[in-house]
């Protein structure tokens, strides 16, 4: 059971961003994408969502074995993948809980308002996010770090098969970091949930250790190794990466 | 490429300026100061119409009012229904510096495109009692005070002028 | 078409027509016990008068009204009223004889319309009284046995003229004169039915009290007329609700409601109306608060083909304060030219105006507004905030607010955006599982929610509903 993605190009507008990307996250792994900026990192985590802005023009998206290439995100959502985003935009008016509620229903659990609303809560005591923010409009007038939290508590509520983070360690001070992290791995060890987790920098990988790292050059995969990658990146950084 | 168009009113009387985005890629901005510092009447009338899309519009409009000035402003923004990846924001704000000023503020809004992000905003009212405090706070307050504060409003508007000999004039103008 | 979307997913069966939407759109064959002709003539507004009975003052009333009408312009400003056929409306229709007690003293037929509406069902559950008007009488009318000890009235207008003639006398035409504009003074002329409600001193009304319009003839004119007086210190929460067959002609809905609120009372007037396409809507609605009353206007325009409408507050005490708020859809057809005045008379005064708009399908929301800020007026403060989604680009979103400020000492804020639902957000929606059509609904929800919030859940969860049913009307 993985996600496999196989020499998948994608385009934004005219521009050729990713030239031919293959990976694999199984079941309950760990796989670390790392990259410098611009490295299309993020472009491919939007392409495997399904987000409109990008153009798959070659290569096939794998899930358990069901083919995701034409499939919209509530498709893919609904198939077991999730993704936490780099900039969470702000949904007015609603708030997470009814947010949570609609995308369980989506897809046939037939859960009580009460019951979604007392798992948020014990995921929020969890992750250390204030009670308050419950309440109000997702994500508006959230500061980053809260954000992400946030993306985090949606993903432990979803249980999704994959998930794919991108970037959340930005914006994290060390205390959210490493209940961010734990919260993530927990997912993996326990839940099975296949995780793609991509950062540009190596201190979420302390507490979120992959079973496999890549690094990504110019919109492709230039090196796949082991924890001996993040140190070697950590010594010498993403120069011969550019 | 941003065009900038700046219109000062200090005297009594009746402006109209009319912009029209009739080519893509079209970006410009309207400044305007009123300072209105004599008894009458200052009509400031603005139109942003965005014929076609890709347009860009901006209009700042501040004024300040005193000694029984009465001033109305009036900014639309049209978007026509083909005009759409429209960005504009329009925005006026009025200071009343004595209970002998007047103001009238109508910003409108008339959007047929739907792919766009169109805004107004407007204040009226009189210098902010928190401003007055902190300068207190200072040791300045009076017209010492006013003067600073009417200064920084208007000058919000002044420091965006690109033509210097436009901004200096503007220097001169002064409560 | 959805960006999202990789397969076509319409056919002819998936496309609801819009009077399939409008579940009220059946009309009752029934017998009127009387039917003026069409058109407006001098002896129309005599014989009304006579029919029911009224003081001789009110004749007079009614008569100069309608030499006033006769000479008054149009407005020159809002939707296009040169469709009204004039000539061809019915200006008085009554359905039966006199208002019944009980459900059982209405006739089976429009008995059961109300049902098919829902409002026995609510007077029962969760009303302190209900009235029910059909075209031109207030057939039915109730009011609990508690509040009625209390001294709170309730009538339909007629009885509360021919009950209280002394009360309305003072107050009837003095917040909305016959000055004010073209239909207020034809309402003025022709007016029947409509709610008279007193509340005495202190007393709070803790559940709302309904009034439900329903026209049934084709070229129908209704024009009730509601005055409510809201003694010192008192509470009351109105409720309104309108629906009219799918006819393809158009009828015409001209009310007057004149409020009172007096010393630190509190009125909130929670409108639904969801007249059929073809109903010209065109309605005057203004409250006169005095010192520290509170009055609250809830207003939600889904249905009609054109409605005019804007809730106006005078504050005319000491830290009065007013509130419109209100939610328009226009969809395909449709114009929705709403929004709101306030008057600041009195120092210390505030209001507030929240406009949340949507069109849709090539439908045109116009916001229109009036804040007034009068010398004196010292420490007056308003707000007002008008969104408009304007979902497709046939569609038009307009906003005329003028503010008017004529005393230094004030604060007026004043914002307005207008946008989309953002591609962003139905992706952010869509990647939790939720389909297109799922998380549009869900930002339009969101985009209303501000509205929606003050409204009673019973009432919210209605217009939640009716809103869904438009949104379902949309292709894409």
């Amino acid at each position: 059971m993985a996600l496999l993605v196989k020499g998948l190009k994608v385009k934004i507008g005219n521009k050729e961003v990713l030239g031919g990307v293959s990976l694999a996250v199984a079941s309950g792994e760990v796989v670390a994408l790392m990259g410098p900026n611009g490295s299309g990192k993020s472009t491919l985590a939007l392409a495997l969502m399904g987000h409109p802005s990008y153009e798959i023009t070659d290569g096939s998206v794998d899930l358990d074995g069901g083919d995701m290439m034409t499939a919209t995100p509530d498709e893919r959502s609904r198939a077991g993948l999730f993704l936490a985003v780099q900039y969470p935009v702000s949904i007015p008016g609603v708030s997470v809980r009814e947010a949570l509620l609609a995308s369980l229903r989506a897809r046939g659990e037939s859960v009580s308002a009460l019951e979604v609303k007392k798992r948020i809560e014990a995921e929020a005591a969890e992750l250390a996010i204030d009670e308050e923010l419950l309440k109000r409009s997702l994500n508006e007038g959230f500061s980053g770090g809260e954000k992400k939290k946030m993306e985090i508590l949606q993903m432990r509520i979803l249980a999704p098969k994959y998930a794919i983070l991108d970037e959340t360690d930005s914006g994290l001070d060390i205390d959210a970091l490493k209940i961010v992290a734990t919260g993530a791995a927990f997912m993996a060890k326990k839940k099975q949930t296949g995780i793609l987790v991509i950062t540009h920098y190596q201190r979420l990988l302390k507490y979120l250790k992959p079973d496999r790292v890549l690094v990504m050059k110019q919109g492709r995969i230039a090196k796949e190794g082991g924890l001996e990658l993040v140190v070697e990146l950590e010594k010498s950084g993403y120069k011969q990466y550019e | 490429m941003r065009k900038q168009e700046v219109v000062i009113m200090a005297e009594p009387g009746k402006k109209e300026l009319v912009v029209n985005l009739d080519k893509k890629g079209r970006e410009e901005e309207v400044l305007a100061l009123i300072i209105a510092d004599q008894p009458g009447d200052y009509y400031l009338k603005i139109l942003v119409d965005h014929k076609v899309g890709n347009t860009f519009g901006r209009v700042m409009v501040r004024g300040v009012a005193k000694n029984g000035a009465r001033v109305q402003v009036e900014g639309m923004i049209k978007i026509d229904k083909e005009a759409n990846g429209v960005d504009d924001f329009l925005e006026m704000r009025l200071l009343l510096l004595d209970d002998k000023s007047q103001a009238v503020a109508e910003p409108k809004l008339e959007i047929e495109a739907n792919e766009v992000k169109a805004s107004h905003a407007a204040t009226v009212g009189k210098i902010d009692e928190e401003q007055l405090f902190y300068l207190a706070s200072r040791g300045i307050t009076g017209k010492e005070a006013e003067r600073l504060i009417v200064d920084g409003f208007l000058n919000q508007v002044v420091d965006k002028i690109e033509d210097r000999k436009i901004a200096s004039k503007v220097g001169r103008i002064r409560l | 078409m959805s960006r999202f979307a990789k397969i076509v997913r319409l056919d002819q069966n998936t496309v609801k027509t819009l009077s399939e939407t409008y579940r009220l759109g059946h009309r009752d064959e029934i017998k009127y016990a009387y039917r003026s002709g069409r058109g407006l003539t001098e002896k129309l507004v005599t014989d009304l008068s006579a029919r029911k009975n009224e003081p001789l003052w009110m004749r007079e009333y009614r008569l100069k009204a309608f030499a006033v009408y006769n000479k008054m312009p149009l407005p020159n400003f809002g939707g296009d009223l040169s469709l009204i056929k004039w000539d061809e409306i019915f200006y008085y229709l009554k359905p039966i004889e006199k208002t019944g007690k009980t459900w059982k003293e209405v006739p089976d037929a429009i008995r059961k319309t109300f049902e098919k509406i829902g409002v026995p069902q609510a007077e029962r559950e969760m009303l302190g009284g209900a009235k029910v008007q059909y075209d031109s009488e207030v057939i039915y009318g109730s009011l609990r046995r508690s509040l009625a000890a209390k001294g709170v009235v309730f009538l339909g207008m007629d009885e509360g003229l021919a009950q209280y003639p002394e009360l309305v006398k003072q107050y009837f035409g003095t917040i909305v004169p016959l000055s004010d504009n073209k239909l207020a003074v034809l309402n003025s002329a022709v007016w029947s039915g409509g709610s008279f409600i007193y509340i005495p001193k202190g007393v709070e009304v803790g559940l709302p009290l309904q009034a439900y319009f329903r026209i049934n003839a084709e070229n129908a004119g209704q024009f009730e007329r509601t005055l409510i007086i809201a003694d010192e210190g008192s509470k009351v929460h109105y409720v309104e609700g309108c629906s009219a067959p799918a006819y393809s002609s158009g009828s015409l809905h001209a009310a007057v409601v004149e409020i009172i609120v007096k010393k630190g009372a509190r009125v909130q007037y929670t409108t639904v109306q969801n007249w059929y396409r073809n109903v010209f809507n065109l309605v005057t609605k203004r409250a006169w608060v005095e010192e520290e009353g509170e009055m609250r206007w809830i207003d939600g325009n889904l249905g009609s083909r054109l409605t005019m409408k804007y809730p106006a507050c005078i504050l005319a005490g000491r830290k009065a304060r007013g509130e419109t708020l209100s939610i328009a859809m226009a969809g395909e057809g449709q114009h929705q030219d709403a929004g709101a005045k306030m008057i600041h008379l009195a120092p210390e005064t505030t209001s507030q105006i929240i406009s949340k708009s949507i069109s849709k399908n090539g439908g045109r929301a116009t916001y229109r507004g009036m804040v007034k800020i009068n010398k004196g007026a010292k420490g007056a403060k308003s707000k007002v905030v008008c969104d408009a989604l304007i979902l497709d680009g046939a569609s038009r979103s307009d906003t005329y607010p003028t503010n008017i400020i004529l005393e230094n000492d004030v604060s007026l804020e004043h914002e307005a955006t207008v946008s989309k639902v953002g591609e962003e957000q139905l992706f952010y929606l869509m990647s939790r599982g939720l389909s297109e059509h799922e998380a549009e609904a869900m930002i339009v929800n969101g985009f209303l929610e501000p509205v929606m919030k003050q409204i009673p859940l019973e009432y919210a969860v209605e217009m939640n509903r009716l809103v869904e049913l438009e949104m379902e009307g949309s292709v894409g």
